[in-house]
Parts: C-alpha cells; sequence; structure tokens
C-alpha cells in the first residue's frame, strides 16, 4: 500500500488539540489530495461531558459543512483523527463499528498530557492493520509503522 | 427533491454529490437510492436490514435517522442529507492504575498456578499483576456470592471482602455451591473464608459479619476497587447503588429470580447507575415480596460466574463490558439479550443535579408501596384464629389465595380458589359481592395489595385480609381435619 505523507502543519494541529482536550478525547477532520494530508480541522466533540473521556462524537452537520468548503478549495476529505488519552493508538470495538469504506481513521495516543505516537487504519483490507504513514518534519522523515 | 450525500460516502453511489428523485419520504429516498446504486444496499443496510451505524439522514438541520421518521412525509422545500456519523472511542482501561501492577510480583508457585492466564496475550504477566493487587468487596456469600467469591479466589483476586450477617441453612445448600453440609448454623462468611483458603491460602479474605445499611455501606465499600452485589433483596441493591456512587467505586451488580437473572455495570467512567435504570422498585404487587420466588439450582452459578467475569474484565482492562446495559438471560428457554441503559440526567444520584449526598435509610415498603399507609388501614382483617373459628362454623365466606403456584404447592389452602394479583381486576365477577371475601397470602402483605387493587377496580362487596398471612396460621390445628397444614 502507498505510504500516506501528513504535512508538519496538520501533525502540529492535531497534537495541539489532543493536549488541549486531554484527559477527554479531542477529534477532527483531515484534508488534502490523494494520499497527501495537509490539513486537520478540529471539530467539536459533541458527546456530553461525563463521557468525553472514552468517546467522541461528530456533528454530521459540521462534517459537511467542512468537506463542502474544504471541495470549493480542491481539497478531499481524506480522513478522521481522534485521540486516545492514556490508552494505546489501537481502534476499539466502537472504533471499527463506524468505520467507513474508503476513508482513513488516525488515533493519536495521547499520555499524562503528551503525544505519543498517531497510527492511521483503513476498513479495507484489514482494519485493525495500521498503515504506513509519513509525517514531513522538515526534509529527514521516513516512511513508518 | 435533492438527495445531497457527502463525499465519504459518494464512493458507493457512483461518485455522485447529488441524487434526484421525487420520493417523499425517507423510505421512498432509500428506496430509490438502492433501486438506483444496487451495491449501496450492502454498505447502508446491515445484513439483518437495520440502518449501519455510520450512516445519518438528515431533512433540512433535523435528524430523521430513526426509522420512526422514515414514513412520515418530509418537510417541503428541504433536501435530503445522507451523512457519515462519526464516531468512537478509547477501548476499555482497567480500573488498576499501573503504580500498583507495577508493585507486584510473582513467585514460582503464582506462575505455575497462573499459567492459564499468562497464556492469554490480552491477559499476561501485566494482567495478572492487575488481578493480584486488586481488592474487592463482595456483598452477599449466598446463590450468587458462592461462584463470585470462588472465582475470583481461583482467579488469584488478591483481597476479597465479604459482608454477609446470615448464617448457612439447609435450604441454602440447594444453590450456595461455596457452602457444605458441614457449615450448617455456621457464619455464611466464615464458611466462605474456609473455602476460599483451600482454593489459595495468600488471598486476603476480609469476613465481615455484619448486614450492610445506610449507617455502615459507604464504610464498607470505601477504598477498594469494585463492588460486586450478589445480594437478594432491592432495599440492599438501592443502598449499595447509593455507596457506590457516593464513594465512585464501579458497581457489578447481578440478580436472579426463578429461571432469569441480570448483570450489568454500574458507576463506571461515569457510566449510568442501578437507579438510571430502576428508578423505583417493581410496582407493587408484580413480584412476590423480596426472596420468596425461587430459582433454578445452577441459574445463580451461572449469573454470579459472568459476574465474575465482568470483575475480572475490569480488573483487567480488556474486552466489551455491560456499562451502560443490562444483560438478561433466561435459562429455561435459553435467551439472552442486551438492553441498553442511558444515563438517567434528573438521576437523583448520578443526574445533573442530584439530591441524594449521603447513604440514606429508607422505608423499602413504603418505596414500593408495600406499606399500610393511613388509608389502606382501613382494610378489615381476620386474626389467624378468627379465620380459623369461622372455617370451623362454616360460615359462607369465599377465601382467595393469590400467593404464586410454588408457594401453593408446598402448602396448599384448603377450599381456597386461586387468582393470581395481576387477573383480580378482570375476573372480580367470579367473586360474591354477598358474601364476605378473605384474601391470603404468605405474609399478609401482597394480600393487602389484592384488596386494595379491587377496591381501586370499583368491586362493593366485603373484603378481608388474613393478618400475618398462611405464616401466622401454621400452628392453628381443626378439629376436623388435625393437623391439616
Amino acid at each position: 500500500m502507498n505510504c500516506f505523507t501528513c504535512s508538519n502543519e496538520a501533525y502540529e494541529e492535531m497534537t495541539k488539540e489532543a493536549r488541549r482536550a486531554y484527559p477527554k478525547e479531542c477529534c477532527g477532520i483531515l484534508f488534502g489530495r490523494e494520499r497527501e494530508i495537509r490539513y486537520a480541522f478540529p471539530v467539536q466533540n459533541v458527546v456530553s461531558a461525563q463521557n468525553s473521556r472514552r468517546h467522541f462524537e461528530m456533528d454530521p452537520l459540521i462534517v459537511y459543512q467542512a468537506e463542502c468548503e474544504a471541495e470549493k478549495r480542491g481539497m478531499e476529505m481524506l480522513g478522521i483523527y481522534h485521540s486516545h488519552p492514556d490508552s494505546p493508538p489501537i481502534p476499539s470495538s466502537e472504533d471499527l463499528a463506524y468505520m467507513i469504506p474508503g476513508i482513513s481513521y488516525w488515533i493519536l495516543s495521547v499520555e499524562q498530557g503528551i503525544e505519543k505516537e498517531l497510527r492511521g487504519y483503513a476498513k479495507e483490507p484489514d482494519p485493525k492493520k495500521p498503515v504506513p504513514i509519513r509525517i514531513e518534519k522538515g526534509a529527514a522523515a521516513s516512511c513508518r509503522f | 427533491m435533492q438527495v445531497l450525500i457527502s463525499a465519504t460516502l459518494r464512493g458507493f453511489f457512483g461518485k455522485n454529490a447529488a441524487f434526484s428523485t421525487d420520493a417523499d419520504t425517507i423510505r421512498g429516498v432509500l428506496d430509490a437510492l438502492t433501486g438506483e446504486y444496487p451495491d449501496a444496499k450492502k454498505v447502508l443496510f446491515e445484513e439483518g436490514g437495520t440502518l449501519r451505524s455510520f450512516i445519518r439522514i438528515y431533512a433540512g438541520e433535523h435528524d430523521w435517522t430513526a426509522t420512526e421518521h422514515w414514513v412520515k412525509p418530509l418537510p417541503p422545500g428541504k433536501d435530503v442529507l445522507l451523512l457519515p456519523a462519526i464516531a468512537g472511542g478509547a477501548p476499555a482501561k482497567s480500573i488498576i492504575p499501573d503504580e500498583r501492577r507495577k508493585a507486584v510480583s510473582f513467585d514460582d508457585a503464582e506462575i505455575e498456578r497462573f499459567e492459564k492466564h499468562f497464556m492469554l496475550s490480552e491477559i499476561g504477566v501485566k494482567g495478572q499483576k492487575r488481578i493480584k493487587t486488586a481488592r474487592v468487596v463482595v456483598i452477599g456469600a449466598g446463590a450468587l456470592g458462592a461462584p463470585v467469591i470462588q472465582y475470583l479466589a481461583a482467579a488469584g483476586v488478591g483481597t476479597i471482602k465479604v459482608v454477609d450477617d446470615d448464617e448457612v441453612s439447609l435450604s441454602n445448600l440447594q444453590s450456595q455451591v461455596i457452602h457444605s453440609t458441614r457449615d450448617l448454623k455456621r457464619p455464611k462468611v466464615a464458611s466462605a473464608k474456609d473455602t476460599v483458603r483451600n482454593i489459595n491460602k495468600t488471598i486476603v479474605f476480609e469476613a465481615e459479619a455484619v448486614r450492610l445499611d445506610a449507617g455502615n455501606a459507604a464504610e464498607l465499600i470505601d477504598g477498594y476497587d469494585m463492588v460486586i452485589d450478589c445480594t437478594d433483596n432491592y432495599k440492599t441493591r438501592y443502598l449499595i447503588n447509593d455507596a457506590c456512587g457516593l464513594c465512585g467505586i464501579p458497581l457489578v451488580f447481578g440478580a436472579i429470580y426463578q429461571y432469569e437473572g441480570q448483570v450489568g455495570v454500574f458507576h463506571l467512567n461515569d457510566g449510568p447507575c442501578y437507579r438510571c435504570a430502576f428508578p423505583a422498585p417493581p410496582p407493587a404487587g408484580l413480584v412476590p415480596t423480596c426472596a420468596q420466588g425461587g430459582a433454578i439450582s445452577p441459574l445463580p452459578g451461572i449469573i454470579g460466574s459472568i459476574q465474575a467475569n465482568e470483575a475480572l474484565k475490569l480488573i483487567i482492562g480488556i474486552g466489551e463490558h455491560l456499562s451502560g446495559k443490562l444483560l438478561i438471560i433466561d435459562s429455561l428457554y435459553l435467551k439472552s439479550r442486551i438492553v441498553e441503559i442511558k444515563k438517567n440526567p434528573s438521576c437523583p444520584l448520578c443526574g445533573t443535579h442530584p439530591v441524594i449526598t449521603e447513604v440514606e435509610d429508607f422505608d423499602y415498603e413504603e418505596f414500593c408501596g408495600l406499606k399500610e399507609t393511613e388509608e389502606e388501614a382501613v382494610i378489615e382483617g381476620f386474626t389467624p384464629e378468627e379465620l380459623a373459628s369461622r372455617i370451623e362454623n362454616g360460615d359462607a365466606m369465599t377465601i382467595v389465595d393469590v400467593r404464586e403456584p410454588h408457594e401453593r404447592a408446598i402448602l396448599r389452602f384448603p377450599d381456597a380458589i386461586v387468582i393470581p394479583i395481576g387477573q383480580l381486576a378482570r375476573r372480580q365477577n367470579e367473586l360474591d359481592p354477598e358474601k364476605d371475601t378473605i384474601f391470603i397470602c404468605k405474609e399478609g402483605k401482597r394480600s393487602i395489595l389484592a384488596i386494595n387493587t379491587l377496591r381501586e377496580a370499583g368491586y362493593k362487596g366485603s373484603l378481608y385480609n388474613l393478618k400475618g398471612g398462611i405464616d401466622a396460621m401454621k400452628d392453628i390445628m381443626f378439629s376436623h381435619e388435625g393437623a391439616w397444614l
């Protein structure tokens, strides 16, 4: 499978949001072209305060508005990201149940408020197997799982 | 009308952003879409025909995903939007902090004892360490407590506190497999302690031969990791639930009745509580008082084993668990289902404006409507002696037995007709309003409910209660029958 690339800008945006939301989950949308993630767009987690440490949900209308806006700028929605506070970047059964074929799912683990690892998944062919990603931090970066 | 399709879902609809149809309901729109794009059916619907969890259908700004909206006429001039539900959550997490796990080690004997747990990748050494450092309170060493305590001990839970003030009786041995014949008349906690020591003597067993009440509930559970409710009555369930909520301790609940059992997990990570699921006990008269229902012998073994399994999963931090859900198992017809329990925002304990701030005693009989209130005190009754003399005299009267079939099987009341409380209102024409009607049950409480039920249904004849029920009548001798009871 071709490697996804993630711009430093998108990565910084995701980690900033994840740290700010900790110990709750943050979530958002990733835009770009083909396999190139360029921008991360944080979306409010609409799950009630008491459940937001372990769950996230986005308002479908906000998602639709964001994707229409991105389309006007020639971008497409490539993926969804959310954070796992104090737990590994492995999709939960709930994550797997909500996976849409053709969209990538990115999980950022955050331990004690500091981002630890970003992993991506896709429903097909194997929703539990991480997809490779390269984070474009300056020039030195390699494709990793 | 226009159907606008989110980019996330367009791949299934020929990459089209919009679709025109003259359908005027959601059902019609979905039929038109799947008619045009047959492959999309697999994406939209599960095999059973229910909409997939990641699909949301909006009409204008409003969510019309629920099937009840599907046949309603769509609002004019609004587009239908086919959108993704984007949601998820972090995986289950152990209730035991890492620092405590790291402080645990195993000797050679323990490595051999728990090898089957070490073989499971989800448990392993880390999981077993969590089990060893866990401190669990089991309330009740009876039918449910028997499997729960023994499996927790076998699994290696380091500290088990058992609260029970009862003694072992012969009728306990039908289901309480932690006790045996030689334990008769011993405190249940002492008998349970012996069994646990025989399984693994390194387990710290804390015996509390007291009855859990409002005054001691919080003190008994404070500082422990989890409480497992193995009691057999509604009043204690509410007290345990309140104490767990106020102390912030997760609760594994279990209950059995005849052939059916329930298991749930409450107070986990601000999840719902027992009061969210059951704001009040069952309506008066629906269930015989407390522990009179009986249960088939292996049922508590099934339900208690599931409770122990839930407890271990929470301790290890693996799998799916029953927080926000209630598992209901029917052992007679081998059916089971899981119902969703939502957090109740107006719950007096864990809602947005809680009013319960300490474990408070309450009058259970009043709470569930069993108590004779002043209004109901006008119910006339006979003492066992008075009823016996009326029977001896051959007075004209109707005796109605409202007990459960199994209770009647143990002790039949001669010349009584049988009408369950639930059928009284519609079967009132079987009673003769010219004759006195006397209601009997085991303790004289359900018979009061029966009388109130009939009065509410408009029955005008004279109604009497047997005070103290058949229990109080056991010692009465009848001249013509000898000791018929």
